[in-house]
């Protein structure tokens, strides 16, 4: 298969999903030299499913800025898709046997290498594009299937029970329960330790860094400065714009405003004491409490 | 202090203060501001001379108010309605020196400007008991009521000024003559052939030593001849004045401050003439029952007091036919209308401006005279066809004309045979038309034909701009998953 065809299949299968919604089938993994190569001056050729992904961008976009054009995917965020598309694919069962049981640590590292050789964006225009790819990707989820019947029960993650096992349910006795697994909480089930994971995704977070300032009140993965957060924070365009996504993301519910602040002065502290990047950091959480102290007043007046 | 409003701004500080249609802040009421009562009196003779204050007095209000500071000031507190009412007082405002503000209740913010096309809001509201806080660009202050100002009595303090123009402008004249002179004007207006009318009107003595009351005996003439001008202008006792309004009039030589005509606010029935000079206005509380000089002139009785006495025949019959007459009497109770046939095309246009109440209350009945129209509420919404006046329930007279005999509207029902279930239309030309009760039908169930429509498909919209959640289906990635990240990772150690 060319590069052509993993990147058409990419895009439909796991981006198109990310930004408009419904079924994500994962494809087979990419890993850093080829989720690198694999966006570099590529264009889509379905133009219809284009235009699609283009407008719901653009529908985001303007959540946080008035926007009128968006730039196209660019090779970044091609490869951040293949990142996200590796680290999901390491929740996977069906990825190894019982003899290939390290696949899933050996991609789970692979991705990290490639979150970490992913450049930061360069400009503001590049995080909202970003951002407007990538603001629903926490909110992915699998629905696990438990199927019981009055002689035994099976469990399918991520997968459609067969018809055999559902038929004649009135006889069998068959009782089904789904359940929705969120994006954090997919590596049960899999040799791999949900704290790395965690860890991982962590990581993956950071490349869109609106979304992860948006996100930042999120239970896991806990919330960690990076270079690509800290650099949107250090201007005042790039604060306007994080405390927007926040705004449209939470509606500054108090307890989200709570735990954001809290997360962002946690990992505040890790940054080196006094350091410029923790200024930055104190100041923005700072800034964040102060909106929200505003707005309560004036509801309140 | 404040903040500009801007566009597209949806939330606003100060309390009763919203946004407009156009975007801009406006309260229920506007507050002008004026430093003194000769600001005030400027104020009003601006806005009376372009425009009557009909529309903003039934919510006027003018306030003496005083600040915590002591100084009183003036406030003319109206409704605001809309934002070119208040564009228009806030540019004559400034004009007169003060301020316009808006607002609903206690806080009243800058009303907009050049500055601030979409108005003003307050940073921060300050607490306070005063009735009034008044919110500017440039202070923040808060004001008591000390008094109201009634406008009536206003208009009658102030002094008319000087105008020699008005002497020579012709047109109708009010003239009041002391007791002594009434008598006298009377008989030389008779004399002189000038159509005038006359009344005498009464006052309270003005002290308790006099017992009788004061009269001054009224004049209203449409036009004064050229010849008695001065000779009533100088003559002591005798003072013209030039109607300003119905209920008003400003002495020759004279002209008030303020447009009188603009200002409807003495009461429908009194007249108030005032005098310039220093002198105080005759008012009068009711104006006196007038009638033409002429009814003074001198009469001559005849001579012959024995005149020739008629004897009563008998009388056969006085049955006479009914007619229509032509009356003067003003239109009331135009309820009906017929609608010629050539007229119904205009019918069915006017229909698609009718409003929805005017559908509702109005029946029509079809005959071949043409549609009858009956709205009991006036007709006047459906200005087509031949207006009928309800005379009796059951009969309508052509607008405009009485029955003659004029007998009552019952015996002349009885006179029709009193028909049951029909109603009767008499027109101009004495044709009467007898239309059943049981033809008029609502108009709205008569104005529509049978509509055909076509089904259609509609798309969800709402599907459309709400995406969906992603959801992970998982599955093989098929034979040696990991080539692509195994032959990075070799490549990788190549380099």
């Amino acid at each position: 298969m060319d590069l052509g065809e993993r990147a058409e299949s990419l895009a439909q299968e796991v981006i198109a999903p990310l930004v408009l919604g419904g079924p994500l089938t994962l494809q087979r993994p990419f890993g850093p030299k080829l989720a690198l190569e694999v966006g570099v001056e590529r264009t889509l050729l379905d133009h219809e499913l284009s235009t699609r992904i283009d407008h719901a961008r653009l529908r985001q976009a303007r959540t946080v800025v008035a926007v009128d054009v968006l730039p196209g995917l660019g090779a970044a965020e091609w490869a951040i898709a293949a990142a996200f598309n590796d680290l999901v694919q390491v929740t996977n069962h069906e990825l190894s046997s019982f003899a290939t049981r390290n696949r899933h640590q050996e991609l789970l590292e692979a991705a990290v290498v490639l979150c970490r050789a992913i450049p930061t964006s360069n400009s503001l225009e590049e995080a909202v594009a970003r951002h407007a790819t990538f603001s629903r990707a926490l909110r992915v989820s699998r629905t696990d299937v438990d199927v019981t019947w009055w002689t035994g029960s099976d469990s399918f993650r991520g997968q459609e029970p067969p018809s055999r096992v559902m038929a004649w349910p009135g006889l069998r006795k068959v009782n089904i329960t789904k359940q929705a697994v969120g994006l954090t909480e997919m590596s049960a089930g899999t040799p791999v330790v949900a704290q790395a994971f965690h860890q991982a995704l962590s990581q993956w977070c950071s490349l869109s860094p609106l979304s992860d300032l948006a996100s930042a009140a999120r239970h896991a993965p806990q919330f960690a400065w990076s270079d690509h957060t800290l650099s949107i924070v250090a201007s005042q365009a790039g604060c306007n714009l994080a405390l927007r996504a926040f705004d449209h993301a939470t509606n500054l519910e108090d307890t989200a405003v709570t735990k954001a602040v809290t997360a962002m002065n946690a990992a505040a502290a890790q940054l080196p004491t006094g350091s410029r990047a923790q200024a930055l950091a104190v100041g923005y959480a700072k800034q964040l409490a102060a909106m929200d102290a505003f707005w309560d007043h004036a509801a309140g007046a | 202090m404040l903040d500009r409003v801007a566009l597209h701004q949806t939330r606003l500080r100060t309390p009763g203060i919203s946004l407009d249609a156009k975007g801009i802040a406006m309260g229920a009421k506007g507050i002008v501001l004026l430093p003194s009562l000769d600001r005030l009196v400027g104020f009003l003779a601006l806005y009376s001379s372009t425009a009557p204050l009909t529309d903003i007095l039934g919510s006027l209000s003018i306030d003496i108010v005083r600040s915590k500071l002591g100084n009183r000031e003036v406030t003319l507190t109206l409704n605001a309605e809309s934002s070119d009412r208040m564009d228009r007082l806030a540019e004559l405002a400034r004009l007169a020196g003060g301020y316009t503000f808006t607002g609903t209740n206690r806080h009243f913010v800058q009303y907009r400007d050049a500055a601030a096309p979409f108005g003003y809001d307050v940073r921060e509201i300050a607490p306070t008991d005063a009735p009034i806080a008044l919110n500017h660009s440039q202070f923040s202050q808060h004001y008591d009521t000390d008094k109201t100002i009634d406008l009536a009595s206003l208009l009658l303090r102030l002094e008319p000024r000087v105008a020699p123009s008005t002497i020579t402008d012709a047109g109708p004249r009010w003239i009041c003559a002391e007791a002594g002179l009434g008598g006298a004007l009377i008989h030389y207006f008779v004399r002189s052939l000038v159509e005038a009318d006359v009344g005498v009107a009464e006052w309270p003595p003005a002290s308790e030593f006099e017992q009788t009351p004061i009269r001054r005996t009224l004049f209203k003439l449409e036009q004064i001849p050229a010849r008695m001008n001065q000779l009533l202008r100088e003559t002591p006792g005798i003072d013209v004045f030039i109607p300003q309004g119905a209920t008003a009039a400003v002495e020759i030589g004279y002209d008030h401050p303020i447009n009188l005509r603009a200002c409807p606010v003495f009461p429908p029935e009194s007249l108030m003439l005032i005098r310039g000079g220093g002198r105080a206005p005759i008012k009068v509380d009711k104006l006196p029952a007038l009638g033409p000089v002429e009814s003074f002139a001198r009469v001559h009785l005849a001579e012959e007091s024995d005149l020739p006495a008629g004897t009563a025949a008998k009388l056969s019959s006085v049955a006479v036919p009914l007619r229509l007459a032509p009356t003067t009497d003003p239109w009331r109770n135009i309820t009906a209308t017929r609608v010629g046939p050539s007229d119904l095309g205009l019918l069915r246009q006017l229909a698609y401006r009718l409003s929805s109440q005017a559908l509702h209350q109005t029946t029509i009945a079809f005959t071949p005279q043409g549609a009858f129209l009956i709205r009991a509420q006036g007709i006047e919404s459906i200005p087509v066809g031949e207006f009928f006046r309800q005379l009796h329930p059951k009969i309508y007279v052509a607008a405009g004309y009485s029955p003659v005999p004029a007998v009552a509207p019952d015996v002349l029902h009885r006179a029709f045979g009193s028909p049951a279930g029909q109603l009767i239309f008499i027109d101009r030309n004495n044709t009467r038309v007898g239309v059943g009760a049981e033809a008029f039908v609502p108009l709205e169930q008569a104005l529509l034909d049978a509509q055909s429509w076509t089904g259609t498909t509609h798309e969800n919209v709402t599907q459309t701009l709400t995406a969906g959640l992603p959801t992970v289906t998982l599955q093989s990635p098929g034979f040696r998953p990991m080539r692509d990240v195994d032959a990075a990772g070799e490549g990788s150690q190549e380099d």
